[in-house]
């Protein structure tokens, strides 16, 4: 691995996850993540051949105690109103989210 | 200070009435120096208790936990109660609904709820200083954090203003923080507590449980809050609920007999007062007929690094829905696109070592590195898992300290992310494998608590609280500060 995060690299991944970080954050930033990622390759050392992907207990648990998923009946149940969803809307507007007007270049 | 049963028995004896009750916690509630309260509902507590009053007056007590004032980490959602989460991106959320845990404790049980406490922002912290909303300090020395992320939780119940709180654990966040305060905090096993209206940090690890000043509160606690609810589908209905009642009534011998593993390179590991209050905890379960057995895990090493792959790569996916239009903070600054409202919003949001996490699992899921990073740790996240199984092979719990130091200072560990993270190294691997775990309070160094944990099996919940009350019996350790 030893891969070495860049200013760019960071940047990129940080737009993926919808972030920016002023010019003066930027540096700390990357030393700080290569710091977690260099410490983060020590599990390059462990052997997992033939090991199986572990993703949550859930299933584990599943699997040993012969559960299924409990799938519920596909009933129609009440759920939030427009008004009681809408009322923690930054701004709203004829029961819709509503948005700053915005004009996007193709 | 009194325990949650005490003050039940109380309640029960006609000794105190809940409104005095409320009016008493409350007032350490005014007078605390901890920060641990966002939120106080004083009027809506006060008028609640006079209603349970009523109702203990005319029907008698119902519940063990019926009129006892208790708080909620900010991270469970509370209708018409604001809930931020410890972020500056929910500052002004007020939920529409209710999740489980505040459901199950305000309506079925009746306890009496005084706010909402501080919390590291998500869940995702050990000190407690990773909040806008300023940093929870350790009512025994307020210059030492109380520990994180449940920190006003654990502060709240060692300094009496409340008698109960329920926190999250994910990477250790009830443990470490009971354990820096001198109380008793459990994390229960993967899907015995409904997740539903619990702010989400890293779902296959996030885990609500308790935090109170005996073992035996403990057991009411989860007893009321592990009812199955369809609405969190990785909930188990596998094994019995735990029972404060059956807890209560155990014989003196329980302990005899058991047999539980450690390793002792984890004691060797420990600060070396740390060390001694461990030694003593293990020599006074061996006088109660507790054999110890000697085991290795030895994939324990990668559990840190593991743990923060794959917490933060779920993070970065469940924290993609804070994005200034649904709910929470919206950025003023102008937007000349739609990204630039998404991008402007998290950014002024989010606080660092939230942005630090999802920037962290987003490149660990990104295209070239997703099989380096996220899957080869969740294959390791296996071989932990079976360590643990092997040492269950020879002994029914594993004891282990919860931290190798006591409370740090506050501002210590601030710009150094990683001794932060290399912290909870003890407390890590349970939620990788999703076991049950109680840090139980033992010992001090100086002033400041020390204590252990005692692991269960998966679904041994039961055991290892009542494990917990044998303990708690037989060595007379005090409950709270």
């Amino acid at each position: 691995m030893s891969k070495k995060l860049s200013k760019d690299d960071v940047n990129h991944v940080a737009h993926l996850a919808r972030l920016k970080f002023s010019e003066s954050q930027q540096q700390s930033f990357v030393d700080q993540l290569n710091d977690i990622l260099g410490y983060a390759e020590l599990i390059e050392s462990a052997q997992t051949d033939g090991v199986t992907a572990f993703y949550s207990p859930a299933k584990e648990n599943m699997r040993f105690y012969d559960e299924k998923f409990q799938r519920r009946e596909d009933t129609v149940v009440s759920s939030l109103s427009a008004d009681e969803v809408l009322q923690n809307a930054p701004k709203s507007k004829q029961n819709q989210f509503s948005i700053e007007a915005v004009i996007e270049d193709e | 200070m009194k325990t949650l049963y005490e003050a039940h028995q109380n309640l029960k004896n006609k000794k105190i009435s809940a409104s005095e009750l409320t009016q008493e916690t409350l007032k350490v509630v005014n007078d605390s120096q901890s920060s641990s309260y966002l939120t106080v509902l004083e009027h809506q507590a006060l008028s609640k208790a006079k209603k349970i009053d009523q109702e203990i007056k005319s029907k008698g007590i119902k519940h063990v936990l019926q009129g006892i004032p208790y708080n909620l980490k900010d991270l469970f959602v509370t209708k018409g109660i604001r809930t931020t989460a410890g972020s500056k991106i929910l500052y002004n959320y007020v939920p529409a609904y209710d999740g489980h845990v505040s459901e199950s404790l305000n309506f079925n049980e009746k306890a009496i709820l005084l706010g909402k406490v501080s919390c590291d922002e998500f869940g995702m912290g050990s000190s407690n200083e990773n909040t806008p909303y300023g940093p929870v300090k350790n009512p025994i020395d307020p210059t030492y954090v109380a520990g994180g992320s449940s920190g006003g939780s654990a502060a709240s119940v060692a300094e009496g203003s409340a008698f109960f709180s329920i926190g999250t654990d994910t990477g250790g966040s009830i443990r470490l923080p009971a354990n820096f305060c001198g109380v008793y905090g459990f994390k229960p096993s993967y899907g015995r507590v409904s997740r539903y209206g619990q702010i989400a940090y890293a779902s296959s690890l996030d885990q609500a449980g308790p935090i109170a000043r005996s073992s035996l509160d403990i057991a009411y606690i989860m007893e009321a809050i592990t009812h199955k609810d369809p609405r969190d589908v990785t909930q188990s209905s596998h094994g019995t609920m735990v029972l404060g009642d059956s807890v209560a009534s155990l014989n003196n011998s329980y302990l005899r007999g058991k047999k539980i593993a450690f390793d002792p390179s984890f004691i060797e590991g420990c600060e070396p007062l740390v060390k001694g209050e461990l030694q003593k905890a293990m020599k006074a379960l061996e006088k109660e007929g507790v054999e110890f057995v000697e085991v290795e895990f030895p994939h324990f090493k990668y559990a840190i690094a593991c743990y923060y792959l794959i917490a933060t790569s779920e993070a970065s996916a469940n924290l993609a829905r804070y994005d200034g239009i649904h709910f929470g903070y919206r950025s003023k600054n102008k937007a000349e696109s739609l990204i630039d409202t998404y991008i402007n919003s998290r950014s002024e949001g989010f606080g660092e070592e939230v942005k630090r996490r999802i920037i962290l699992g987003t490149f660990s899921l990104s295209s070239g590195y997703q099989d380096e990073f996220f899957m080869k740790a969740c294959k390791v996240r296996r071989l932990i898992f079976e360590d643990f199984q092997k040492a269950f092979q020879k002994a029914d719990m594993i004891f282990s300290p919860v931290s190798a130091n006591c409370a740090f200072k506050r501002g210590d560990k601030v710009n150094d992310p990683l001794q932060m993270y290399l912290n909870d190294l003890y407390t890590i691997p349970v939620n990788l494998a999703g076991l049950p775990s109680m840090a139980i309070p033992f010992g001090k160094v100086g002033s400041l608590p020390t204590g252990f944990q005692l692991i269960g099996k998966t679904f041994a919940d039961k055991e290892v609280i009542a494990t917990s009350y044998a303990f708690e019996k037989a060595t007379e350790n005090s409950h709270g500060i």
